[in-house]
């Protein structure tokens, strides 16, 4: 369910909450059926008023420094391709890259699917706050189009950020047409069709 | 987490408490767009976007200075957060502070300028 016009239409009191999921899939990222491995991360740039991990529908987000920017909705003739930038310093992002490619060699979470959820301040859980959400009656169905993104490359990694560019699901490099070869014994008439 | 007072610094009563004259900062990060007339929408983007910042100032004795530059040496070095009362309130909050210039005012008096800016992490 998505946010009531209203809401958003107000002058005061909305606070935007973008928090983001990285998503593994085996086999490329983890081997399958190991259960040991953390296939699902969770992040927000922020904590909430009691200075721990935001928490949307009795999820934990992990605070770290990151940043998206590129998302665009509409009519373009090319597809928007957004930049996600995580903070490095402590490399933790190049320890999570570390494990994929033990996985597959040189994947650097190509592939790994990235959402953006949005909601408002007013839809987040009770446990964000001393006592009740004072914004509002917490809603884990109220938020806007969730964006599901693949992770197309990796930009920069350093000490200091980790950063990725992101293609639209459907925008896919290495897909070709056609994916299956026909030929005479399948379709008896393959290659003999005469154009003129 | 460190608490920056009296009691843990071990410095004499009152040295952490900083001078008249304190500034207490506040620049709330807001999305604003307005277009000609008076309308004008405004919204914040994430919670937590109004960090303080205090510029204080310690007019204390050497030894009292030495104690809280140690105090803030050892927060440079873990890189951690320290709770502090700002003064005229009675919540104490996070703070880190990366900037405490130390002027030798007088024969065993250390002025500390410090400034407080306030975080908001585990």
């Amino acid at each position: 369910m998505t946010i009531p016009v209203e809401q958003l239409q107000k002058l005061d009191n909305i606070t935007i909450i973008e928090l983001f999921e990285l998503q593994l899939f085996d086999p490329i990222h983890f081997a399958t059926g190991d259960t040991s491995v953390t296939t699902l991360y969770r992040f927000h740039n922020g904590t909430n008023e009691i200075n721990s991990d935001i928490i949307f529908n009795s999820n934990s987000y992990t605070a770290i420094a990151c940043q998206a920017e590129g998302f665009e909705s509409g009519d373009n003739t090319t597809m928007a391709r957004p930049t996600i930038t995580f903070a490095n310093t402590v490399g933790n992002f190049s320890t999570i890259l570390e494990i994929v490619n033990a996985q597959t060699p040189f994947n650097d979470l190509q592939k790994a699917q990235i959402k953006r959820i949005r909601t408002l301040a007013q839809f987040l859980d009770h446990a964000n706050f001393t006592g009740d959400n004072p914004y509002g009656t917490p809603d884990p169905t109220k938020k806007l189009s969730d964006d599901t993104y693949e992770i197309n490359k990796k930009i920069i990694e350093n000490n200091q950020v980790c950063s990725f560019e992101l293609v639209n699901t459907i925008d896919s490099e290495d897909l070709t047409l056609p994916r299956n070869q026909i030929t005479k014994d399948r379709f008896p008439a393959a290659g003999s069709f005469v154009f003129v | 987490m460190a608490t920056f007072n009296d009691t843990t610094l071990g410095t004499t009563t009152g040295a952490t408490t900083p001078a008249y004259s304190s500034v207490e900062t506040a620049s709330p990060k807001n999305i604003t767009v307005q277009f000609g007339d008076g309308y004008k929408s405004r919204n914040a983007f994430g919670l937590n976007q109004n960090p303080k910042s205090y510029s204080l100032t310690f007019n204390v004795s050497l030894a009292d200075g030495d104690k809280i530059l140690d105090f803030l040496d050892a927060r440079a070095k873990d890189s951690a957060s320290f709770t502090f009362t700002p003064p005229h309130t009675s919540t104490a909050k996070q703070f880190i502070c990366e900037n405490y210039p130390r002027t030798n005012t007088y024969l065993n008096r250390v002025t500390i300028q410090a400034t407080f800016e306030e975080v908001f992490q585990p």
